[in-house]
């Protein structure tokens, strides 16, 4: 895709990455329906700008980047008037629009300790963590979506895993599922 | 348990967590329908809170950079009046209009003040027309502001010019004359200070080598001073001319008042004398007296002195033919080291105004270049997070 994309070729491409990019919202922004804001503000931002579409692998990142700037927004906006660090009470306190009851009871428990320490993370090492494994940006790709050097966004993973790993929730989790795996 | 999360791991565990939150069912079609529905940029409602969340903050911006031009401009204005403020201090000396050539159009300004001020005109300066013959006391010496014009240099305002109003005139010229035209300027200059009622109160000549130089010091009335200076700066190439009028009305008028109430003391004191009968009573009021008839000849000294420097003024003039150094002239008024002194004193209170007045408009760049420093903060910041 080239600048000045088509429209067609845009909504084709919004349309196919939506998912994708609502949960990497979601696990940036750790609610639904902030994820959900964030997503359409930033799907209208690329669809407004659309003219600056880059050309070739640019697509991805430049995507990403507009999404990324986007939470940032939207966190800027929603901490004043939300306690972020509000762990279980704010899973329980979920929109409608959300996660239905029964995914919810599918995937809670890995979720919620995921989400608890995605929480305790901050946002400049939370967003690279996510780009990164969940969204499948390389780190080339994660430093322009970001603005920052290759170098930084690799510094800035290796100090999220080494939170993750330390993360005390994380560590009881993995070890309550290690000895499921062990008694089956 | 390694120090790092295994990156497989965490894959896993990220998926699941997205996992449980599964995307809006078809709400990527319905916002692209509402993307592409004409004008669904203007109508998305998602827009609308970014655009009311900015604006207070634009307009506090707006409300500050407001703030800064009014302080500017009220630090202009206030800069602007310092002039006539100074000049209503009743300190102000003379303004001398310099038209120029041919009596048309405007010239410069010259003034002066108690505290030294002096105006001076450079060699590239318009020439001083014959105007420059006025006398010294029409001259205006409360003249608020000095004018350009020169038909006009004396507004009603300055009407109350008095008689008795006391300038001390000093000037210097410094000329550079045609080779081997020193003996004859000198001479000149002598000629037309002594046509003018004047004489010369001193002369140094150097001669060194084939340029000759030397300062010659002129005592003219007050009245014939602008035009002995009109006349002289004919007689070569003017290099600078610096003139200097030091009102000293309020100087002179508290001398005589002094010097009223110390003769009123001394012949009070003379009846006591004839009245006193002990010796000690006569010697006392005869020290007494003595005191008394001193300081009543130090204020008639000081009194002369004002008299003969308000009745006659000094013009220094340097004179060099090419190639000599002009001499450096010194203030004929100034040469004493209590003047020295006095001078240093005002010219220290002039720094210390100087760096108030500077602070002014020092603090009001401060205070644009914080702003500027917050507003370029503030759209990096937005520039950094929205821009696309």
């Amino acid at each position: 895709m080239g600048r000045g994309a088509d429209a067609d070729d845009l909504s084709r491409l919004l349309v196919e990455g939506y998912g994708r990019a609502y949960r990497t919202a979601y696990l940036i922004m750790r609610d639904p329906g902030d994820a959900e804001d964030a997503v359409q503000e930033a799907f209208l931002r690329v669809w407004r700008f659309r003219d600056a579409l880059p050309e070739g692998d640019g697509v991805q990142p430049w995507l990403y980047r507009v999404l990324v700037n986007t939470c940032y927004s939207q966190l800027r906006r929603e901490v004043p008037r939300r306690d972020r660090s509000a762990g279980d009470a704010a899973l329980e306190t979920l929109p409608t629009r959300g996660p239905s009851p029964e995914a919810q009871a599918a995937s809670s428990a890995t979720a919620a300790v995921v989400m608890d320490a995605l929480d305790d993370l901050p946002d400049h090492l939370r967003v690279p963590a996510v780009l990164r494994y969940w969204t499948g940006l390389s780190e080339k790709e994660i430093a322009v979506a970001i603005r920052r050097r290759p170098g930084t966004v690799k510094s800035r993973l290796h100090e999220a895993r080494r939170r993750l790993a330390a993360d005390p929730r994380i560590q009881a989790f993995e070890e309550t599922s290690l000895e499921g795996e062990v008694a089956q | 348990m390694t120090d790092l999360m295994d990156e497989d791991r965490l894959r896993h565990l990220l998926s699941e967590a997205a996992d449980a939150a599964p995307a809006p069912g078809r709400a990527a079609e319905d916002l692209l329908a509402s993307l592409t529905d004409g004008d669904a940029v203007a109508e998305h409602p998602v827009v609308a809170p970014l655009r009311r969340r900015v604006t207070p903050r634009f307009v506090g911006v707006a409300a500050a950079v407001v703030l800064v031009v009014a302080l500017i401009g009220v630090t202009l204005a206030s800069g602007n009046d310092h002039p006539v403020r100074t000049a209503s201090t009743g300190l102000a000396s003379p303004p001398t209009t310099i038209p120029a050539t041919g009596g048309a159009g405007a010239g410069g300004t010259t003034g002066g003040s108690i505290g030294g001020s002096t105006g001076a005109a450079s060699a590239d300066s318009p020439q001083l027309s014959e105007s420059l013959g006025t006398d010294a006391k029409a001259a205006a010496p409360q003249l608020p502001i000095a004018v350009a014009d020169a038909g006009s240099s004396i507004p009603a305002a300055a009407a109350p010019l008095t008689d008795s109003a006391k300038v001390v005139k000093t000037g210097s010229l410094d000329l550079q004359v045609r080779r081997g035209g020193f003996g004859v300027t000198v001479d000149s200059i002598t000629t037309k200070a002594v046509g003018l009622g004047g004489y010369v109160a001193d002369s140094t000549t150097t001669a060194s080598g084939d340029s000759p130089s030397g300062t010659v010091t002129v005592r003219v009335p007050s009245t014939s001073f602008d035009k002995l200076l009109v006349e002289l700066r004919k007689l070569g190439k003017v290099e600078s001319v610096t003139q200097k009028g030091t009102e000293v009305s309020a100087q002179y008028t508290d001398l005589q008042a002094r010097l009223s109430a110390q003769t009123a003391t001394r012949d009070r004191l003379n009846v006591v004398l004839s009245k006193a009968t002990t010796v000690p009573d006569i010697l006392s009021v005869q020290d007494r007296i003595t005191q008394v008839q001193t300081e009543i000849e130090q204020l008639q000294g000081q009194l002369r002195l004002l008299d003969d420097q308000t009745s006659m003024g000094t013009l220094a003039v340097s004179v060099a033919e090419p190639g000599a150094k002009l001499p450096v002239l010194t203030n004929p008024s100034d040469r004493t080291v209590r003047s020295a002194f006095r001078e240093a004193r005002n010219r220290f209170g002039n720094g210390v105004e100087a760096v108030i007045a500077w602070s002014g408009g020092a603090l009001a760049v401060l205070l644009v270049g914080l702003i500027a420093l917050v507003i370029a903060r503030l759209f990096w910041t937005r520039f950094r997070r929205y821009l696309l």
